[in-house]
Parts: C-alpha cells; sequence; structure tokens
C-alpha cells in the first residue's frame, strides 16, 4: 500500500499551491451560509458547501496530470493501472469525507454560536451525508468522463451526462404526472427519516464503486 | 542473458501511421540512440516497451522477461526520462522526493541530493522557476536515483544549449561505465549520438532502415559527391541511394574501401548521421 500514499501524497502536495484559494472558497462559503433565513438553514448551506468545496479541491488534482502530462510518467512506475485509479478514488472520497467532516463542524460551531445552544448533532451529519451523495453523485459522472476524454474535455461531457440524467428524471415526474400515476415518492419521507444515513451511505458506496468500475474499463484500454 | 532490451517483430496500427516489424537488441552495458525524423515512430516505439500502448503483434523483453507479464519487477529497475510528461511545475525537488521513495524500492535519497547538489538544483524551489536544462536534469536525477539498469530517455536533450547537452551527455557515459547498465536514447539531434551511442537504430516510416554500430556507420559508410555522368557509370547495387543536389550527386555507400577499390572515385567523405538520415529520407534508388 506505499504506491498509495506515494499517489496521494503528490496529488495533496500538487495541491499546495490552492492553499489560499482553498482558505478564500471557505469564506465566501460561510460568509454566503449567513444569508440564509434560518439558523438551521445557514448551518445546512455551510455543511453542504463545504463538503462539495472539497470535493471540488480533490477533483482539481486531474488539472495538474494533465497540465504536465503526469499520468504518462506514472505509467513508467512500478505500479499497475488499477492501484493508479484506486488512489485516484481514495483521494476523491477521502476529500470529500474530510469536507463533510469539515461542513459539519464548522456548521455546528457557528449555529451554537448564533443560537446559543447546542444543535441537533443527528441533522447535520444527515446534511452532510446528503451533501456527500450529491458530491458523490457528481463525481461519479465525473470520473469516467476525465478518464475517458481528459480533465477539460471531462468536465463538459460530464455537464451533458448530469444534464441527460436530470432531464431523464425530470422526464420520468412530468410523465408520471401528466398520466397521473402516482409515484412512490410523497410516501417515501418516512421510511426515509427512519433509515435516513444508512440509505445514504449505502447509496453513495454504490455509486462510487460503479463509478470505478466503469472508470477501471476505460482506463484500462486507454493508451498514453 | 546479454541483452538488456530485446524488441522482436513489435507491429503497432494507427490510422495513418504503422509499426512495421521492429526488431532491436541493446545488450548490456551499451548506449543504443534511435534516430529518425519527427512521426517516424521513435516516441511510439518507446510507449510500446514500456507497456503504455497495447502492440497488436511482437515481443518485447527487458532484463529476459517480458513486458507484459512481468512489468512492474522490470519497471522497478527502469529509469524513464519522457520528453514531454514529468510530475507538476508546482513541485520542488524535496516534494518529489517524498512522492519517489513511496514508489520505488530502490529510491536512494542520499544519491538523489548528491544528483541535486552536482546538477546544482535548488531542492525547495518550484520546478516551473527551472529553466529548460534544469528542468531535464531533474528528469534525469530522478530518473537515476533508484539505481536502474536501463535507462530509457525520449529525446533528452531537445531544447538544451551545447553546455547543458554535454554535462547531461557526461552523466550518460558514466551510468554505463559499470558495464551492466545501459540506454536506450531517442533523439533528433544526432550529433549527441555521434558521441555517445554504440548503436545507431534509424527509424523511417515506422520502419527500422538501420540497425548497426556507430563506428560501422561512420568509418565503413561513404558519401560519394559526383556528376550526373559519373553517377552513370555506377551500379545500382553498389549503393544504398543518392541524392541529387544543384551541382553535384551525394551517392551513398555501405562500404566505402569496397567502392574504391571498384571504382576511381577519390572524393569519398566520411557521413555524418544527419547526411544518412538525409540521404535515406530524401533520395533515390
Amino acid at each position: 500500500m506505499k504506491f498509495l500514499s506515494g499517489l496521494i501524497t503528490k496529488d495533496l502536495l500538487q495541491l499546495k499551491s490552492y492553499k489560499k484559494t482553498l482558505i478564500i472558497y471557505i469564506l465566501i462559503f460561510v460568509l454566503t451560509g449567513f444569508a440564509q433565513e434560518t439558523t438551521k438553514g445557514v448551518g445546512v448551506m455551510i455543511a453542504v458547501m463545504l463538503t462539495l468545496g472539497f470535493g471540488m479541491f480533490g477533483m482539481a488534482t486531474f488539472n495538474y496530470d494533465e497540465q504536465a502530462k503526469t499520468d504518462r510518467y506514472i505509467l513508467t512506475f512500478p505500479l499497475n493501472k488499477k492501484e493508479i485509479l484506486v488512489s485516484k478514488y481514495v483521494l476523491i472520497i477521502g476529500s470529500t469525507i474530510i469536507g463533510a467532516i469539515v461542513g459539519i463542524i464548522a456548521s455546528f460551531l457557528i449555529v451554537f454560536i448564533i443560537d446559543k445552544q447546542i444543535p441537533s448533532l443527528y441533522d447535520y451529519i444527515n446534511v452532510a451525508l446528503g451533501g456527500i451523495l450529491g458530491v458523490g453523485l457528481i463525481e461519479a459522472i465525473q470520473m469516467p468522463c476525465v478518464y475517458k476524454w481528459g480533465a477539460e474535455k471531462g468536465r463538459i461531457q460530464m455537464f451533458i451526462v448530469a444534464a441527460i440524467i436530470i432531464l431523464l428524471i425530470g422526464g420520468i415526474f412530468f410523465v408520471g404526472q401528466k398520466a397521473n400515476i402516482n409515484l412512490p415518492v410523497n410516501n417515501m419521507p418516512n421510511i426515509l427519516i427512519n433509515f435516513l444515513p444508512a440509505i445514504l451511505i449505502l447509496a453513495t458506496l454504490i455509486i462510487y464503486y460503479i463509478s470505478y468500475r466503469v472508470s477501471y474499463r476505460i482506463y484500462k484500454n486507454k493508451e498514453e | 542473458m546479454n541483452n538488456s532490451l530485446e524488441v522482436k517483430n513489435l507491429c503497432k496500427k494507427y490510422n495513418g501511421f504503422e509499426l512495421k516489424n521492429i526488431n532491436l537488441n541493446l545488450p548490456k552495458g551499451m548506449i543504443m540512440g534511435l534516430i529518425g525524423e519527427n512521426g517516424a515512430g521513435k516516441t511510439t516505439t518507446i510507449k510500446s516497451m514500456l507497456n503504455l500502448i497495447q502492440i497488436d503483434s511482437g515481443e518485447i523483453k527487458i532484463f529476459g522477461l517480458d513486458i507484459k507479464e512481468n512489468e512492474k519487477k522490470i519497471k522497478e529497475d527502469i529509469g524513464v526520462v519522457l520528453d514531454d510528461s514529468f510530475f507538476s511545475e508546482y513541485l520542488n525537488p524535496a516534494d518529489i522526493n517524498k512522492v519517489m521513495r513511496k514508489i520505488y524500492k530502490n529510491w536512494d535519497e542520499k544519491l538523489y541530493d548528491k544528483y541535486l547538489e552536482d546538477f546544482k538544483l535548488p531542492k525547495n524551489k518550484i520546478s516551473k522557476e527551472f529553466s529548460s536544462g534544469m528542468k531535464m536534469k531533474l528528469k534525469i536525477a530522478v530518473a537515476l536515483s533508484h539505481h536502474p539498469k536501463l535507462l530509457i530517455l525520449d529525446e533528452p536533450t531537445s531544447g538544451l544549449d551545447p553546455v547543458a547537452r554535454s554535462e547531461i551527455l557526461d552523466i550518460f557515459q558514466d551510468f554505463i561505465q559499470n558495464e551492466e547498465n545501459s540506454i536506450f536514447v531517442s533523439s533528433h539531434i544526432t550529433s549527441d549520438l555521434e558521441h555517445i551511442a554504440d548503436y545507431i537504430t534509424f527509424i523511417n516510416n515506422g520502419e527500422i532502415v538501420l540497425s548497426k554500430t556507430r563506428d560501422e556507420l561512420l568509418e565503413k559508410y561513404g558519401i560519394v559527391k559526383c556528376s550526373k555522368s559519373e553517377f552513370e557509370k555506377i551500379d545500382k547495387n553498389d549503393y544504398v541511394k543518392f541524392k541529387v543536389n544543384r551541382y553535384e550527386y551525394d551517392v551513398l555507400v555501405e562500404d566505402k574501401a569496397k567502392f574504391k577499390r571498384k571504382y576511381e572515385f577519390k572524393i569519398i567523405d566520411k557521413p555524418t548521421l544527419d547526411d544518412i538520415m538525409l540521404i535515406y529520407i530524401k533520395g533515390d534508388k
């Protein structure tokens, strides 16, 4: 597993130059959070945006790799493609989880300072898990796109794929409504409330796993 | 196992370009230079050797082992310099050390520090601020610091001034002194290879045109400079190719001594690798 730490070290060291941007980003989103009307809204916004932000920083490593064509260089090391891919997924998932933890702590503290009472940690954990799922979905689509088309083109393709998915889901609801079909969505909240953390974690794991399989298939056959 | 590198019948087809039946043998302790114009297939050959692309057919063995089956084991003992790819320029040499010590089992931090010192590379300055020569020296320092037995270098001297080139060529000469290490180097700066390479392989349009020892090429081959009427007296089988210049013909012959014995030409020039390359590419038969 030493290789894993080597590749992640490389990515983290590359992100050193991103330090200032990260601090500015955190400050902006913490301030944006305060624009919410309710204290809970402030906490939710901060938790979600920090999860999203940290996840995006993980994805930024692809830009550095593409710029220096590091991908090709790394393939001359005693590593195989599976190991290289695993390291990227560990980094991306890890940075998203760190973002969620930072988000929970930040929103918890801010809400505590504003309301002068201890907020429900459970609420913020669910919000952060929801944030991870949302960010996970974006990353899960983006990763195979990046491996297929590169960091720059992959981002455009990712938006196209995401738009198609949104249109498809929206289309299903629209057709359902028009045809007076009662979709089970309205009955879901009770189930969700009881099993929400487990459902969110499971859904996130599934989408990352599917994404990894698709990325591996693309990367395995990719020629540098 | 006397060869560090063996390539047998390597074929790789792209849309509009094809590597055809590439055969190479690089003995231990030797330097082989791969020459050819841009787009001739030098980089594709190197990518095939490193298993960066999937070859259509053929066999590549490094240290007697098949690269596909023993990729990780082989790559522990190879140092690679690629012309256009390396670490991000936002990393400094000290950062690169932190990464590489976790990648290679034999990574030698002291040796790496020694190279940085010898090459006068500051450890804590990001490579974005380095000159082209310094960047190349950093790539070479990294390639050498895990005690590789084979260096595979793609255009290691391109874009460098003569002083930096000469320093780098000296490093390569030192590397093979133990007679166990070998270097495979592609370059279109043929004068560099004339100084260091033991073998020269010339690739054109995806095919190996010739692969010989440097001495055989530079000492045995010759260029006959003659008029049209003189040229017409030469048997087609006695020359490799010819090129028509404004006032004379340049005729490339494989064995100038033999040619001298058969014909009465007094001036047969010693060719450079550039001359040979040019007549092969631009000349006729």
